[in-house]
């Protein structure tokens, strides 16, 4: 059915188009991860390595874009197919569509698109608090090296009047998974204006809707002299519901909460590149929830000893690594030892609360223009009553190739 | 009486021709731009090639330009960076990666590829970003050469003061050097060959030295230029990646 949609929905942009010559582009690239991912024992997420989680797993994938779009470049198909298989205690393959829209310019100043697009709102380099339609982000890898973020099926216009560019989306939330159960969830809508305003990056957002959060969010961006650039994102949530832990167990919290985001980057000579970030998350736990939730944890790990692992289980699904305290720092230092060629990147993220960092240093050698090799090394430091501390493993180390075509 | 009619009037307008003959150190650097740009709406492919020692890498470049001082860069090859873009928009800048669908603001100091900074590519304009003045004569390769002074209308460009040779008769560029603030020679081009592209002469290939590594060098090439005009959203930051 989806492949039918999907068919239909391609065949009727093309021969609206027909009497256009069309053009075609494909590029992706295929890559291959080896993780190696020891246990931490001393989480009280996975009290004695009791989780076992395997310590060697291995990542394959390979992505498809493609574009096809007229002459004139007034409309254009795009779309992004991933395929991945994971080798760990089972072996599990899968393929997604993970992009397939189609977009017309109707007007020089009205263009209109449908289908699944991945979207990336907001300037903020580790979070996006105004990102209300991006795809989930892990801060530990900004740039998405494995091409996995999928879009959301989305219908809207783009209005470029004057200066200012307005964005209407209207975001179904459908349920394509599921033997004979694909439905509706929700509606919900989203909207964007922005405009450079003597240099300044400014975008105002909204959404809501059943199918996305209730916000209102500005985002600003602009660059100092010729190194400096400084960034901030704000937005305002109601209404967002979260299970949050209370004592000896988990309850729906709903609430009203702000994120905001302060940042900048600044090139150094030798383009060594440092971009610094503080993240108030206000739907993040805290410090009282904090402390139910390790007592949850704590209690798991009794019930387990006798013989009852679903409080564990729970406590493991209720860890949003990230998502547990208000306040982070993000640090990136990334260092092209030799240009286009060798590059030492660093990623440290630190729960301000705890003390608690993720520190992610990694070497990245271009062999050839189309060939990267990598190795990637994660730490989590921190005590056990800490965020990355309960953290079920102790460290990742991850090595990989990336070819592009 | 008459003489003095005659100086007030007549030597005045005798001066003109000779006044015309030799404009002015602006004048002259618009028509040093005509060579990399001709007109003012356009597309034209750049192949780049940096050069370190014995190794060599090429980017393949479209660069779409919309009037002196906007332009955009669709990355063509290699492979790895297919689908990236850059947009620059007077001395604002943007890169938009398609693995994060986001347009990233960048500073000038964050580089293109290779000796090329973002403005060598993207900007085919210099009297948009500098004042000349004729600083004197010289003889490049045989050639008779007036020398320019540019100098940065704005204080934070990437160089505030270039000199430039260009030749006496045609004011095609010959070589320019580019210092930093603090007086550093920077970096050297080199205009090493011209063409003829729809029917406007035109510089083909332009070399740039790294006056601080002289081992690394970087070459620019032009070639299939095309006068269109694109439409005004094309050149705007959440347009990128879209089309």
């Amino acid at each position: 059915m989806r492949t039918a949609l999907l068919c239909l929905f391609v065949a009727a942009g093309l021969r609206a188009q027909v009497t256009e010559d069309s053009r075609l582009r494909f590029y992706g690239s295929l890559g291959n991860e080896a993780h190696l991912t020891p246990n931490n024992p001393e989480s009280p997420l996975n009290p004695g390595g009791v989780l076992g989680i395997r310590t060697l797993t291995n990542s394959s994938d390979f992505t498809l874009f493609g574009d096809i779009h007229s002459e004139t470049k007034r409309w254009k198909f795009h779309f992004k197919l991933r395929g991945s298989s994971e080798l760990n205690s089972d072996s599990t393959a899968r393929g997604s569509v993970n992009e397939a829209y189609w977009n017309i310019s109707i007007t020089p100043w009205l263009d209109f698109f449908a289908g699944r697009k991945i979207e990336k709102w907001g300037t903020g380099y580790g979070w996006n608090p105004t990102g209300v339609v991006n795809p989930p982000k892990d801060p530990r890898d900004p740039n998405d090296r494995r091409d996995t973020y999928r879009g959301v099926d989305e219908i809207g216009v783009d209005l470029f009047l004057k200066n200012w560019n307005v964005s209407l989306h209207g975001v179904p939330v459908i349920r394509w998974s599921g033997q004979g159960d694909r439905r509706l969830l929700g509606t919900g809508w989203a909207a964007r204006a922005y405009r450079l305003i003597k240099g300044v990056d400014l975008s105002l957002t909204a959404s809501g809707g059943s199918g996305l959060p209730n916000s209102q969010g500005l985002s600003v961006s602009r660059v100092f002299g010729k190194a400096l650039e400084l960034h901030a994102e704000a937005a305002m949530f109601q209404n967002t519901i979260r299970y949050v832990p209370a004592s000896n167990s988990f309850e729906l919290e709903r609430r009203n909460h702000a994120e905001v985001l302060v940042g900048g980057q600044y090139t150094f000579p030798h383009f060594v590149n440092v971009t610094l970030e503080y993240y108030h998350n206000g739907g993040g736990l805290s410090s009282s929830q904090w402390l139910n939730f390790e007592r949850y944890a704590q209690l798991g790990a009794s019930d387990l000893a006798i013989g009852n692992p679903a409080t564990l289980t729970n406590a493991n699904r209720q860890f949003d690594l990230m998502n547990m305290g208000r306040d982070y720092l993000f640090q990136r230092y990334a260092w092209p030892i030799r240009l286009n060629k060798l590059e030492f990147e660093t990623i440290v993220i630190s729960n301000l609360r705890d003390g608690s960092t993720a520190i992610r240093p990694g070497i990245y050698w271009k062999v050839r223009p189309n060939w990267l090799l990598y190795w990637i090394q994660t730490e989590f430091i921190g005590s056990p009553h800490t965020e990355f501390g309960n953290v079920q493993i102790r460290r990742s180390s991850d090595f990989g190739f990336r070819y592009h075509f | 009486m008459r003489l003095t009619l005659f100086t007030r009037w007549a030597v005045p307008l005798l001066a003109l021709p000779a006044l015309a003959a030799a404009p002015d150190g602006n004048e002259i650097l618009k028509k040093v731009d005509a060579y990399r740009n001709p007109i003012e709406y356009y597309s034209v492919d750049v192949e780049l090639t940096t050069l370190h020692r014995e190794e060599s890498r090429t980017w393949d470049f479209r660069v779409y330009g919309n009037g002196s001082d906007t332009s955009l860069l669709e990355f063509r090859a290699p492979a790895a960076d297919k689908g990236k873009y850059y947009l620059m928009l007077r001395d604002d800048m943007w890169i938009y990666l398609p693995n994060t669908s986001r347009p990233l603001r960048i500073s000038p100091l964050q580089r293109l590829a290779g000796e090329a900074s973002n403005g060598d590519v993207a900007r085919t304009s210099y009297s948009v970003d500098y004042n000349a003045e004729v600083a004197g004569e010289d003889k490049v390769d045989g050639r008779e050469a007036l020398v320019l002074e540019l100098k940065g209308k704005d204080t934070d460009m990437s160089y505030s003061r270039v000199k430039m040779w260009v030749v006496k008769k045609s004011y095609e560029p010959i070589q320019a050097e580019f210092y930093a603030m603090s007086g550093k020679l920077m970096k050297r081009a080199f205009f090493r060959e011209f063409g003829t592209m729809l029917g406007k002469p035109v510089v083909t290939t332009i070399e740039i030295q790294d006056a601080l590594r002289p081992q690394h060098s970087t070459i620019m090439r032009y070639a299939n230029l095309q006068s269109k005009r694109y439409p005004e959203k094309m050149f705007s930051r959440n347009y990128l990646g879209k089309w």
